[in-house]
């Protein structure tokens, strides 16, 4: 039997292993019997797994990212072969130290509310904002738990969708980088 | 008496009510801001008319010009729809005072259940149960301690205006008060215009139930049974059904007989809603919504009435050709509303373009939308886009028949609730019946994608990005995106041939 090819494929937060061989397909080691995809129209494809019929919208957004509806909700996925994620893990700035995490506008509204101050610690799910959209106010809760970095925005100010609003600090950005601790 | 109808509204309500008035041979006349020229309730009415730009305060909510555009175009009577002006006494005084018909209740019934403080003290004194409290705004944060220390935290801060959870703050303890009155007044006055506030009572689990009324401007007053709108976020109704899972037949029979008091307080005509609190089975007038409501058509099908066509003919002036004993419920309805939010950030509003559309079709199905393929959803308006409604004999039929439709249902270019909803249905207490108005609290996991469903993502992109390699690579090793593949990683799909 042929070695399986192997892929890693990020779905939101969480990165999955699937194994695609002759038989069919593993997820994280639990298999799967699969017919397609199957083109059914622009966009769509039709999968049958473990008999179940799925129809899903999909679109390629460059090399290894997919846009993909299914059950109403869109998802982008990230699907990595083996010898990428080989490379990738390779290489001397590591997984981890991709700069600050940033905090945009969801949509076009009023800041009503700054809770936090630059250098603040906070937990995943925070409260860093409050932004006034359609008349309701929104709450905006940290993504990542860290260290809370420059701050763009005061309380009053109207904002775009997709402004920067502040930037997150992850835990691993507060660690010396290895190349400056050997100097 | 009229012939012809100006629809003071936008989206799936618009269209619902040109429906009505087109099998009814009226005309209907709908209006239309710059960014809603091909918007299906233009599309659909006899006539339309641009009213204004994108911003609601200079279009939909400009009374004054939608009674000269009605004046203009031969229109006799204006319907608001619900929200933009459908609960402004003063503007159901102005359609009156232009020789006009305002379908809905008079603006003196308006104003009395507008002002919840004012309404609270009319139902105490028709002896139709309130929820403990204020019956007067409060003067301020100091006030608002001292009533809430008698009434025991938690308490609920309310705007006296308005109403759709805008403005409403829980306050657990004396230290948050002060903080919650200025967020609560301040929305309140963005919402509404007036930031009076007031303070009742908080009940942390009760049911939302709520009594569907209609009178003739004789003063004949029927209830159409209730509507369960327990599921709900941040005091907006998600899914309503009909019958509630929990009312036994002599709950109905007193909160209908309270709502039907609650209207005659009022000299209620046309369509009415009286909301209640339902806890330990005691029952608490809450609030009357004053206009046709979102979720009617539950009570459409299981009533067999069109309620849109009675709020019509009662401005035209009949009278009810049925009595309360005539009214008879059949079956279970279930209505999701399908908005441009999306459940897994929290349900925040979503924008895009709709590319693609399918509505879902079949036994026991009915589609209200205000969406077509191509359609722009921007943060205007209301994120409401259509909703989805079933019928069927049983709350467990149509619970498989919901599903069923939402799995249809496609709606591509913007996030919508719908995958939230196929998770409610698939959820074992709502299932059951068991529920409160705390449901999303108590079911967090109802916000993410299942464990099942990210497996199965991941196994259907690396499918697909396995074929977009394979398809090239039937000759051996062919170049992609720049890299050199190898013959492992061209192999196609060997399980298929």
């Amino acid at each position: 039997m042929t070695n399986p090819v192997r892929y890693h494929v990020t779905v939101g937060a969480v990165t999955l292993q699937v194994e695609i061989d002759a038989e069919g397909v593993r997820v994280d080691g639990e298999r799967f019997s699969v017919s397609g995809p199957e083109p059914a129209g622009p966009n769509v494809y039709s999968f049958l797994v473990d008999g179940a019929s799925h129809t899903v919208l999909a679109e390629r957004g460059g090399s290894g990212v997919w846009d993909l509806q299914l059950r109403g909700r869109s998802h982008r996925v990230e699907v990595v072969d083996e010898r990428t994620k080989v490379m990738r893990d390779m290489s001397p700035a590591g997984p981890d130290l991709d700069g600050p995490v940033l905090v945009r506008a969801p949509m076009p509204g009023l800041v009503v509310k700054v809770k936090v101050d630059e250098g603040e610690l906070v937990e995943v799910g925070h409260g860093l904002l409050v932004v006034e959209a359609m008349k309701m106010e929104n709450s905006l809760t940290a993504p990542v738990g860290g260290r809370v970095g420059t701050i763009h925005v005061v309380a009053g100010q109207t904002v775009e969708k997709d402004e920067i609003l502040m930037e997150m600090m992850p835990p691993e950005m507060d660690r010396v980088p290895p190349d400056e601790e050997s100097e | 008496m009229f012939d012809t109808v100006l629809v003071a509204n936008r989206g799936e309500i618009a269209v619902r009510i040109i429906r009505a008035c087109r099998e009814m041979g009226l005309a209907s006349v709908a209006v239309f801001s710059d960014l809603d020229r091909l918007s299906p309730h233009v599309l659909a009415a006899d006539k339309a008319v641009r009213i204004g730009p994108a911003p609601a305060s200079e279009s939909y909510l400009r009374g004054d010009h939608l009674i000269e555009v009605a004046l203009s175009e031969g229109a006799g009577a204006i319907h608001p729809g619900y929200g933009f002006l459908a609960e402004r006494a003063s503007f159901a005084a102005a359609v009156e005072k232009a020789g006009l018909v305002f379908i809905g209740p008079s603006p003196e019934s308006i104003q009395a259940m507008g002002d919840k403080t004012e309404a609270r003290r009319r139902m105490a004194e028709a002896g139709v149960p309130i929820i403990p409290g204020a019956l007067e705004p409060t003067s301020g944060p100091e006030e608002a301690a001292e009533t809430a220390r008698e009434l025991g935290f938690p308490v609920l801060l309310k705007p006296v205006a308005g109403g759709g959870g805008k403005g409403m703050r829980v306050v657990s303890d004396e230290d948050e008060l002060p903080g919650a009155f200025e967020s609560a007044s301040r929305e309140a006055e963005s919402a509404f215009g007036k930031s009076a506030i007031y303070v009742e009572k908080y009940l942390a689990r009760p049911r939302h139930i709520e009594i569907q009324i209609l009178g003739d401007q004789s003063g004949a007053v029927v209830h159409l049974g209730e509507r369960e709108c327990s599921i709900q976020r941040r005091h907006q109704k998600l899914i309503e059904e009909s019958p509630s899972p929990v009312l036994e037949p002599a709950d109905r029979e007193a909160m209908g007989l309270a709502a039907v008091q609650a209207a005659r307080a009022v000299d209620y005509r046309g369509l009415g809603t009286v909301e209640f609190l339902y806890e330990d089975g005691e029952f608490y007038f809450l609030e009357m919504n004053t206009r046709l409501q979102v979720e009617h058509p539950v009570t459409e099908f299981v009533t067999g009435l069109d309620l849109v066509q009675w709020q019509i003919r009662v401005a035209l002036g009949e009278s009810l050709d049925f009595s309360q004993e005539d009214v008879s419920f059949s079956g279970h309805a279930i209505e999701c509303r399908i908005t441009s939010e999306d459940a897994d950030q929290g349900f925040l509003p979503a924008t895009g373009c709709i590319d693609r559309l399918e509505i879902p079709s079949g036994p026991g199905v009915r589609w209200d939308g205000g969406i077509r393929a191509g359609s722009e959803i921007g943060l205007h308006y209301d994120p409401l886009l259509g909703k989805l409604i079933v019928h069927a004999a049983t709350r467990t039929a149509a619970i498989a028949r919901m599903k069923r439709a939402l799995g249809e249902l496609v709606i591509h270019g913007v996030e919508t609730s719908v995958p939230f909803h196929l998770r409610v249905m698939d959820e074992d207490d709502f299932g059951k019946g068991d529920f409160t108005i705390a449901y999303l609290e108590d079911h967090p996991e109802l916000l993410r994608p299942s464990e099942g469903d990210v497996r199965l993502l991941a196994l259907v992109a690396a499918l697909l990005e396995h074929g977009a390699w394979g398809r090239v690579g039937a000759a051996g090793i062919k170049e992609l995106d720049g890299r050199k593949l190898s013959a492992w990683q061209t192999s196609g799909w060997p399980w298929q041939t």
